[in-house]
Order: structure tokens, then sequence, then C-alpha cells
């Protein structure tokens, strides 16, 4: 009966999962940010998509002219360009709609003086662009606000130590764009010039195709591990059939309801996932080299409950990544548990040259403890945490080079992104002056393009009070005829944003009710205006992460008070001795990120969970002293810890430290284990 | 009537000789044709006409070989405006390129024509425009030079419709 309803549980989230299930998340802060930071996800996602190419030659030219080349040859139509004359076109019929930051800051002053000689600067300057006539525009208003636009777009190429430089923004990159970027750097930097590819999808595509070949290497490597092992104690490799079925089944049924839950699976819930893998293995071992079966699952159960439930405290810490670890490791446990139970029954395997290991005791046991203790104490006394997100990751010496650059040659090197939102465009419009008057800086902003309905009528109005005032001063270039026809009112036009139009301005915008404005100044305090919010990305990630560290830590010890309570009740007073070992493994782990400088982050308090999942069964295997399971916990322990293990020679800064932190947690736990607790006469080493 | 027709017609006959021209020069044949220019500093004169209005103005102008060019104004009123300003962009791309003899840059966006006189070294080049948002607003550039340096150049707008001659003077 019970067979069934499980074949029927199965089935359903099978079904239904792979029915809702959408493609996998791969999006970093979405896996440890809340709902509730959804601008926050946004505005990284629309600054951290961004490539730049930086260009390096004799000098600026040079520099340009390498770029329009790589350009050609990327595909000029792949760059969203500001398509000025298509505004100029639209606007030149409203032009005194239009004042540039300068400008109208000086017709509020009633510096009518000073407009009129920047005028007149702007118009013998033969360098200026002049776009409309002076009997339309004899305070080259128009032509000063275009100008200031062009500024704001383009990014210009610059002469710094020595070598000329020039950047190419690009936006939203497919996979394949960005494999073209790397092919065409290898094309374009050859002799004196130097091509620098930039920016976070850069750095994600170079990084995974290395951590790939990597984890490749590592996987194969793993395998052999295995494979040798147990060949070495069952003579038959035929006993991995059910075991990979198991673990495969565990996987996809874990996945299934994950999917069904939460809709897109992080892809770092599957890298977790494999922690699957070391704990189900256990399973299947205990089974083939148990043959009290009885008490077999008296233990399994045990460590069945006590895992699930060290993953079931992650639901709780509000964290997307952290809940979908615990649904999904625990369902795969659950699965494969009774996949062991109802079907490893009728499994025959003959071992008829089965390699026990060879039985040592541990010597000096207090001995080994006091070294351990010294170690743990010096260790952890130089423990330090970090939640600087960039400590994650450590780039290849090309990629910094291009990044140190391009942040030389950087005019603005403060940058501050403010969000703005509001009802509808001109709310968001008016709300985006608000703070360009608020903030005394330079801004690149929806707004300067597209000014709000409000804004353009007191343009307007400035515009009239000046011409009111000053008109007759432009007798050097105005007919009196033409000074007359500018008198009075100036004709009334609104222009609106057209998105369609001008595809450019989409770029300012997270959503329908959300801007973002980009202020070269770093502005710390808050904007203090209602809907416009400072956002400092790196800064904002690192206080979620600090935040998530430290609920996290509260959950440690609430999935140890809660574990222990369980135990109590199925070990009374073997309880702390069950758990101890593991707590000890943590506190090596940590103390060895102590010895080793490496500061603890939040990802190595998710390896406490992993930790305490992975060890609380060596433990309870022992104090059950069930006859077999000594030599079934050291095949999984030491498969466990040396995949973790190699995995510390990975590239990939998070991926190595995690490792580290659980081959040297399971590893000390098993020794822990064996010194705290006593196994009986099956002592194994 | 006839006499001046007449006149105009021979008077255009014979200058012909003087300048070979050239369709639609290719960039390289351009790059070719021109001779190494230096860096230079000289006085500027630029004359802007607009429809029913002109302007005058003039200074000093400087162009440093490899980096772009400065305009200082000293009539009628003192401004300067250094290569780096990004309303000199464009003016500085041009000049760079006839300098550097390097046409890649702008020859996305305009057709070149060259003229070579084959009495004396000077030279000219009309960069008339093909991109079509340029069109709507720069109808053609001209350049005119000698065997050392830039000694004209001519802009012509359209929507709005200015005209900007800007003329070097050298030894002054």
């Amino acid at each position: 009966m019970g067979k069934k309803i499980f074949v029927f549980v199965v089935f359903v989230i099978v079904v239904c999962g792979l029915v809702f299930g959408k493609m996998p998340e791969t999006n970093l802060l979405k896996a440890v940010l809340p709902q509730n930071q959804s601008v926050l996800i946004k505005a990284s996602d629309k600054f951290s998509s961004a490539v730049n190419v930086v260009f390096e030659g004799e000098d600026s030219f040079e520099a340009e002219i390498l770029k329009d080349d790589f350009l050609n040859d990327f595909g000029v139509d792949k760059v969203s360009h500001f398509e000025f004359e298509n505004l100029l076109s639209e606007y030149n019929s409203a032009r005194s709609n239009f004042l540039s930051e300068k400008s109208r800051k000086l017709l509020l002053d009633k510096r009518y003086d000073d407009v009129f000689k920047n005028s007149r600067q702007f118009l013998y300057n033969p360098a200026s662009v002049i776009v409309s006539e002076p009997k339309d525009d004899p305070f080259m208003l128009f032509s000063d606000f275009v100008s200031n636009l062009l500024q704001k777009e383009v990014r210009y190429s610059t002469d710094f130590g020595g070598n000329g430089y020039a950047v190419l923004n690009l936006n939203n990159l497919q996979k394949s764009d960005i494999n073209q970027l790397f092919e065409l750097q290898k094309k374009y930097s050859v002799d004196e010039k130097k091509v620098y590819l930039t920016g976070s999808p850069v750095h994600s595509l170079y990084t995974s195709e290395r951590s790939a070949n990597e984890i490749n290497v590592i996987a194969l490597f793993s395998v052999i591990f295995v494979l040798t092992l147990t060949y070495y104690y069952f003579r038959n490799f035929k006993v991995l059939i059910p075991i990979i079925a198991s673990i495969l089944a565990g996987i996809g049924i874990g996945y299934c309801l994950t999917a069904l839950i939460f809709k897109n699976v992080h892809v770092l819930t599957f890298v977790f996932s494999t922690t699957l893998i070391g704990i189900c293995v256990d399973y299947s071992l205990h089974w083939f080299v148990e043959k009290d079966k009885e008490k077999l699952f008296q233990s399994l159960t045990d460590s069945l409950v006590t895992t699930v439930a060290a993953f079931a405290v992650l639901i709780f810490a509000n964290i997307p990544l952290l809940g979908q670890i615990a649904v999904f490791t625990a369902t795969g446990l659950i699965s494969v548990f009774f996949i062991v139970k109802y079907f490893y029954s009728g499994l025959e395997f003959d071992f008829p040259q089965k390699n026990k290991f060879p039985c040592l005791k541990i010597k000096y046991k207090k001995f080994i403890l006091v070294l351990f203790a010294v170690f743990i104490a010096f260790g952890l006394a130089r423990v330090k945490f970090t939640d600087d997100i960039t400590t994650l990751y450590k780039p290849s010496v090309e990629l910094a080079l291009g990044e140190r650059i391009l942040n030389d040659i950087s005019l603005d090197k403060s940058r501050t992104i403010v969000a703005v939102t509001g009802e509808n465009i001109q709310k968001i419009l008016e709300k985006e002056e608000q703070v360009k008057d608020t903030v005394n800086a330079k801004f690149v902003a929806l707004s300067d393009f597209v000014p709000s309905i409000k804004r353009q009528n007191s343009n307007r109005e400035l515009i009239e009070k000046l011409y009111d005032k000053k008109l007759n001063s432009c007798s050097d270039i105005l007919s009196s005829e033409q000074i007359r026809h500018l008198s009075g009112d100036l004709p009334q036009k609104e222009i609106l944003p057209n998105f369609e139009k001008n595809n450019f301005l989409k770029n300012f915008m997270l959503d329908e009710k959300t801007s973002v404005m980009v202020v070269n100044k770093d502005i710390e305090s808050d904007l203090k205006i209602d809907g416009a919010s400072v956002i400092n990305i790196a800064k904002d990630v690192s206080f979620q992460l600090e935040k998530h560290r430290k609920t996290c830590v509260q959950l440690v010890f609430g999935a140890f008070l809660m574990l222990l309570g369980y135990l109590y009740l199925r070990y009374e007073n073997g309880a702390f001795k069950i758990i101890l070992p593991s707590i000890c493994g943590i506190l090596t782990s940590f103390a060895a990120l102590g010895l080793t400088m490496q500061p603890v982050n939040l990802f190595h308090i998710f390896a406490m969970f992993l930790i305490l999942g992975f060890t609380l069964d060596y433990s309870i295997f022992r104090i059950s002293k069930i006859k077999n399971s000594a030599d079934a916990v050291l095949i999984s322990c030491l498969t466990t810890a040396f995949s973790f293990f190699l995995l510390t020679f990975t590239s990939f800064k998070l991926i190595s430290s995690l490792g580290f932190v659980l081959s040297v947690g399971i590893f000390s736990s098993y020794l822990f284990s064996l010194i705290l607790i006593d196994g009986g006469n099956d002592e194994v080493v | 009537m006839y006499k001046i027709l007449s006149i105009v017609f021979i008077l255009f006959v014979f200058a012909m000789p003087a300048f070979s021209i050239v369709d639609k020069t290719p960039a390289s044949v351009v790059a070719s044709s021109l001779p190494v220019l230096q860096s230079v500093d000289c006085k500027f004169v630029q004359e802007r006409t607009f429809s029913g209005s002109k302007v005058m103005s003039s200074g000093d102008f400087r162009f440093v070989k490899g980096k772009g060019v400065y305009f200082i104004t000293t009539y009628p009123i003192k401004a300067t405006s250094s290569y780096t300003a990004a309303n000199n962009r464009y003016i500085n791309d041009i000049i760079l390129a006839v300098t550097k003899k390097n046409f890649s840059k702008i020859d996305k966006d305009f057709d070149l024509f060259l003229q070579k006189s084959s009495k004396n070294s000077s030279w000219s080049v009309r960069l008339m425009a093909k991109n079509e948002n340029i069109k709507n607003h720069i109808e053609s550039i001209k350049i005119f030079g000698d065997n050392k340096h830039i000694t004209q150049i001519q802009i012509y707008q359209v929507n709005p419709t200015i005209q900007t001659d800007i003329k070097f003077r050298f030894g002054d």
C-alpha cells in the first residue's frame, strides 16, 4: 500500500513539475534577494548587462578608428544609438520647450546678460553645432540644449598615459555575441593596438567556460575515484546501477517539486543539489552492506529526519535560493529513502570477494583532540566576515586590466543610480526633475531628453521673459522685423516621450512605472523625495548579504536545537554525542578559513547546513553500532569529501572556497565521530 | 548677353585644365594624394551665413598633430574651445582624418571627391553626406589645403540652412 501511494505521489509531482516548471534562473541576485527587492534586481540587471569594449591605440583617433573597424565587423545594428536626428526633427517645432540645465538655472536666476554672453560664445565658436537659425533662436538656447544632449549620450575617446582610448558601449547581448567579441578581440589586438572587454556578461561567460572545463576534469577524477573505491570494496560494478538510478530519480523528483512550487528553479539550486549524491549514496551503500535491515531502517529513518530537518530550517530564511535548496534536497532525500525501502528489496547482488577496510583503533585520542582544540582556537580567532559580493570572484589578469583601464579613462569616477517611481510617465519625469533640482550634479536621465509637460511649459515661460527683457539687444543678428516677430507669446506644443520611435529612451526605464537616472556624484544619504531612491548596487547587495548571513547563523542555532531535541527523543543521553562531531567539524572548517585568511561569507554559512546534513549520519550509524555500517560510512565520507576537495582547485572563488570548507568540514566531522563516539569493535580509519 | 555667356564659357573652359576632377574618390586614393601636414599655430577667420544674416569671428587656431584642434575666438568676443570639447568633435574628426591621411572614419558617412591642382600644390576634398541622417543636417563639407596646411574649411548645413566658412591665415 505504502509503495503504491509513493508511486502515485511521485507520478503527480513529476507530471505537474514538468508541466508548470520554467527555464532555470541564472541571476545571482534573484537567488539571494527576496521579491520585495525587485527594483534592485532590475537595476542590477540593466547595469550589469552592459559590455564596454575598450580600444587602445597610438592616440584617441587611432583608437576611434579601431573601434569603428571592430564595430563594423561585429555588426552596427547590434548597437542601440541615440537617434539624435529623430529627436531633432520632432523638437524643432517646439524648440522653446527645451533648455539645458545650465541655461534654465541662469534664466531662473534672471541672469539674462550671462545667457546673452553664452549665446554669443556659442555663435562665434567655429566648432559649435548650430541647429536653429538666429532668427528663430537668437540666444542659441535650442542649439545649447542639443549640444548638451550630445555630450550626455556620446562617450568620447580620450588620451591617457601616453595612449589613446575609445570605448564602445553594448547592451543586451546574447551569448553568441559575447563569443564573437572574444574572437574579434583576438583579431584586432595586434601590434600597438589592443582591445579589452569589460562588464559582467564578459566575466560571466569567461568564468563559466573556464569553470565548465575545470568541472569536467574534476568530475572525471571524481568518477574514477568512486569507481575504484567501489570496485575495491565490492569487486563488482553492477552495484553502481541501482545507486546511480536512485540518485537520478531523487534529483528528478526534487527538481519537479521545486519547479512546481517556485516555477523558476535557480541554477545554484542545481549546484547545491549535488549534495544529494553524497547523502543518497549512504542509503544505498548501507543497504548493500548491512544484513540486519530492520535495525538499518531505524538508523536510516533517524538519518533522514535529521537531514531533512536541517534543510527544512532554510525555508524560514526568506531567501529564495535557500527555500529552493530546502525543498529540492528534502524531496530528493525522502524519494531516495523510499526507493531504497520499496524497490531495493528485490535486488540481489553477490559480493564474493568483498574487501573489508583495515581495522585500526585510533590511539592518543586525547592528544588528537587537544591538537584540534588548539587548531580551532587559533583559526577561529582569525576568522573575519565579509559581505562584499566582489570577494566571491577574482577576475583573470587580462579582464582585471581591462576594468582598470576603463576606470582610469572614465571622466566621472563617481556614479550613483537613482530609481524613480511614478504612476505614469509624466509623474516619473516630474520626480526626476525634482531630483535634479535637489542634487547639484551632472545627470543622465530620461527627463534630459524629454522634459515633463510641466517643465516644458515652464521653460517656454522663462524664454518668453528673456525675450521680453533682452530681445532688443539681439540687433547684432536680428532685424527689427525679426525682433518684432519673436516678441509676444511663443507657440505652445507639447512633446511626449515616443518610445517606439526613439528606442534609445527605453534604456532609461526599468519597467512602466520606474525609471533610472545616473548621477555623476556619490550620493550616500536618502534623497527625501517620495518615489526616488538611491540604488548603490554593490552596497545594497552587500547589505542584503549581511542581513541574510546573520539570519542564517540564527537558523543554524535553531537547526542545532531542533535536531538535538529530536535526537534526545530517540537516543536520550546520546543525542549530544551524535551532534558534537558535526559541530566540531563545522568549527574546524571555519578555523581552516581563518588560518588560510579567507573571510567568511554567506555561502560559507550555507555550508554549515550542508556539513550538518552530511555528517550527522556518520554519528548516527556509529552510535547505532550496526555491524557493517562503518565501511559504508567510510566510503560515503571518502567519496563526498574527495569530490568537494577537488572543487578547491577551481578558479571560481565561490566554488573553490565552498569546496574547501565542505571537504574540511566533512572529513573532520568523520574523524571526530571516530574519536568521540564509541563504535564497538569495528573501528575503521 | 550672348557676349557675357561666351566670356563665362571661355573662362570656364580655360580654367578646366587647372584642376583634374575625380568623381567619388576612393578613401585610399585621397589618403595617398594628400601631403603630410604639420602641427600649426595660426589665425582663423570664420564667416557664418544664415538666411538673411551673417556673423563673423576671428581668433587663434592651434592644431596639434595626433591630438586635435583648439579655437581661441578673440573677436568679437573671447572664448576658447579645446579639442576635447564635445562640440568640436565632428570638425576635429575631419581635420584629424586629413592630417593623418586616414579616412576610414568619415568614409562611412561621406562620399569623398578629391580635386588637385595641376599647377600648384593646392588641393581640395569635398565630403558629400551619404548617410541619410547626416544628409538631413549637413549637405557637404569642403576642405582646402596646400602642401603644408589646411587652408580653408567650408561647411554647408541644411535644416537650417547655414554656411560656415573658416579660413586659416599663416604667417600673420
